[in-house]
């Protein structure tokens, strides 16, 4: 549990990546409203057509939402591990209320918001820009200028290879040379700061709302748990305000915040001093203190209990497919892929037989008259093989131990184990199951396994690598635009009357300028998706009784690394195997006891712990299956979780529970 | 929720599925964020349960 001055480091940390991010997300937007602009109508080299400026709104509407607001989105969303983070750092010095989802949900919405009405105002003078700029025919290129500088102030990205050296200075280089860089710009470039411009209002918003969203969870949960002493902690540096200096470190009770806070100095910005703490961009935070600090103490919990910690899987050793394949083939050879011998017994001990000794199958397993295989011989082979061509060494490492424990729950459930594990039959399936066969999506469980078997410096290595892409493709961009928006004003400007020459110069600038184009949008993707990849995944905080709309899509979201995530899938897909199979004949395999029971139950409103669980009645058992054996009871609805208690005690022989006989399939 | 989310969690929550529900599917998916994706192909799971069960006729052949 970090104390409170590596809190202090982390919040610092991620306040200076989140300025970064939009920084980074600006000069996309720059990038993408200039190219909006690309196709603006043009004579003699000035806008002219004003039913083309109105429409060009919507598309810059479109880049503010893409490039920036979808960036603000995804900060914002990481301000729920940073509650975390707070929660855990008071849990250092005592016991202190769980503070509510719905409030963390509640003030993220709030920080989404403010950056919102930032960005609807700056989409105002952007489309204001060109508009006006059309209206009265001004030059193309002064326009595009203008509306770079009202995005990026003097850091707008620029032709002059100077210019843009110290633009870079600006964005990556050290406080001082950053400052330094800033001012040739203004004087040697003569650069103005174009006003107040959007990366201005962005950068210190990333600051302040990041660091007042730390104070309200923090106050609240100070509040909450009955402190009345508070302390004003943060590191003091160069620019810390004399304030801040003064009273850093020092515990206040809340009669002496009001006195302290109530004097005036340079850049103190109104509000409540837990809010606003030493004014604009201040780093310096409250958090609750207690007279017993230091005295190891248990006060009585004052809310609902918190959620149970999951059972994390370590991560098993990477070992080669070749050794693996071995281990995967002994078990699906094992004796549970016999058939119970008699069509009309249940298949405790095995899968159903047909009368003429084959499996029966409920499921179509692919099969195809390509195959030049029946249907049973076709089914034959994918009870009894395994189709693990294509999947990585690192899933199939993870996914071993997994399939081990699925045998123990069969054991403890009274079904048959897995028979076989192949490919999902759907591209998008993340995976399925039926009679025993479980088909898991390639290129998820490689990925799941490529990111638990990476280290995070790889992860973070491979982002710094396609940043440093995309940049030099925005570069190159920057350096194609000027030929190719000059050739295309002399195809213009040449009207029918074009040369051949003029054409294919035309096609090949532009060309050119849209494979960079493409090129950056590309590496973009893939520098989002690496970006997701490295961000730690962060474990949903959702409560029993907590506001609905908190809960984690699926049951994976409970936990917080991709090992747990693969392994909480299988085990939901195994949770599918234990409704398809608990009790079932031949005769019952199409309408298993167990899914007789939870249409019922599912007809109840019953309690759903993930938003996918309310698809079906078998989804929603195979989530709360899935949430039982990863240890997270305290998840699962009471229903389901009783009758699975009930068949564990009975070792997979329970017959009747809550009034239902699941060897019939029917209510007694 | 994002909408393609609470549209495609509506399709497999249908008593009968229309013999097009993994088109429609596809669809919806094409135009998830990529992020809801990830979530998004969960409903394939959900309605592979249904889609991949065997017909009377297919079970008698068998």
């Amino acid at each position: 549990m970090p104390t409170d001055n590596a809190y202090d480091e982390i919040l610092d940390t991620l306040a200076d990546t989140h300025q970064q991010r939009l920084a980074d997300a600006l000069v996309t937007l720059e990038e993408r409203v200039a190219d909006v602009m690309a196709d603006a109508p043009l004579q003699g080299g000035n806008l002219f057509d004003t039913e083309w400026a109105i429409n060009a709104r919507p598309a810059i509407k479109e880049a503010m939402d893409e490039a920036y607001l979808s960036q603000v989105d995804d900060i914002v969303r990481g301000y729920g591990a940073v509650a975390n983070e707070a929660q855990d750092m008071l849990s250092t010095y005592g016991d202190f209320t769980k503070l509510d989802s719905t409030v963390v949900n509640q003030l993220q919405r709030l920080s989404f918001q403010g950056f919102e009405s930032v960005a609807n105002e700056y989409l105002d003078v952007l489309a204001n820009e060109v508009y006006q700029s059309t209206l009265t025919g001004r030059s193309f290129n002064d326009t595009v200028k203008n509306l770079r500088q009202t995005i990026n102030g003097v850091y707008i990205q620029s032709d002059d290879v100077e210019a843009q050296r110290l633009v870079d200075i600006v964005n990556s280089g050290s406080p001082a040379a950053a400052k330094e860089a800033a001012e040739q710009l203004r004087t040697k470039f003569a650069r103005d700061r174009a006003g107040n411009n959007l990366r201005r209002y962005s950068t210190q918003m990333a600051q302040d709302s990041l660091m007042q969203f730390d104070a309200s969870i923090n106050t609240a949960i100070g509040k909450a748990s009955g402190a009345t002493k508070w302390k004003y902690y943060g590191d003091v540096i160069r620019d810390s305000r004399p304030f801040c200096v003064e009273h850093a470190n020092q515990v206040f009770d809340e009669d002496e915040i009001e006195s302290t806070w109530a004097g005036s100095w340079k850049g103190k910005s109104s509000g409540d001093p837990f809010i606003v703490r030493g004014g604009y961009n201040c780093r310096h935070h409250w958090r609750p203190v207690f007279d017993e600090e230091d005295i190891v103490s248990q006060p009585e919990a004052t809310e609902e209990p918190v959620a149970v910690p999951s059972v994390p899987l370590l991560l098993p050793p990477l070992q080669k497919k070749k050794e693996l394949k071995k281990s995967y083939d002994e078990r699906t050879e094992a004796s549970n892929l016999k058939g119970s011998e008699d069509a009309g017994q249940r298949s405790k001990t095995g899968y159903p037989v047909n009368k003429d000794g084959t499996f029966a199958a409920r499921f179509d397993h692919g099969h195809t008259r390509r195959s030049k295989l029946t249907r049973d011989e076709f089914n034959a082979k994918q009870f009894s093989e395994n189709q693990l061509a294509g999947f990585s060494d690192e899933a199939l490492s993870l996914v071993e131990p997994t399939l081990l424990e699925t045998d123990k729950l069969a054991a403890k459930y009274g079904v048959p184990r897995i028979r076989t594990v192949v490919p999902a039959k759907g591209k998008n399936t993340v995976a399925d199951m039926g009679d025993g066969v479980l088909g898991l999506n390639k290129d998820i469980y490689n990925g799941y396994g490529k990111k638990a078997y990476t280290s995070q410096e790889a992860l973070d290595g491979a982002v710094n690598d396609l940043a440093a892409k995309t940049k030099t493709l925005r570069a190159k961009l920057d350096e194609q635009v000027i030929p190719y928006l000059a050739v295309r004003e002399e195809m213009v400007e040449a009207g029918l009357n074009y040369t051949p020459e003029l054409l294919a110069r035309y096609k090949a600038e532009k060309a050119a300028y849209d494979k960079t184009f493409k090129s950056i949008a590309k590496s973009e993707k893939a520098l989002k998706a690496a970006r997701r990849n490295a961000e730690p995944k962060v474990a949903s905080t959702y409560v029993r009784g907590g506001n609905k709309a908190d809960r984690p899509w699926a049951s994976g979201g409970y936990f917080d690394s991709d090992a747990d995530l693969g392994k909480s899938t299988i085990f939901h897909e195994f949770g599918h195997n234990v409704h398809q199979q608990y009790f079932v004949t031949r005769n019952k395999m199409r309408r298993p006891p167990i899914e007789v029971w939870l249409d019922g139950k599912f007809k109840d409103k019953p309690f759903f712990p993930t938003q996918y669980s309310q698809a079906n009645p078998q989804e929603w058992w195979a989530e709360n299956f899935a949430l039982h054996n990863m240890g997270r009871k305290d998840l699962v609805d009471k229903d389901i979780a009783g009758l699975l208690d009930a068949i564990a005690e009975s070792n997979g022989n329970l017959t009747v529970y809550d009034g239902f006989n699941f060897e019939t399939g029917e209510y007694i | 929720m994002a909408k393609e989310l609470e549209l495609g969690l509506a399709l497999v929550q249908l008593e009968d599925y229309p013999e097009d529900i993994i088109e429609q599917l596809d669809a919806l998916y094409e135009e998830a964020d990529e992020e809801d994706k990830e979530n998004f192909i969960w409903l394939y799971e959900a309605a592979s349960l249904r889609v991949n069960e065997l017909t009377d006729e297919e079970i008698e052949d068998e």
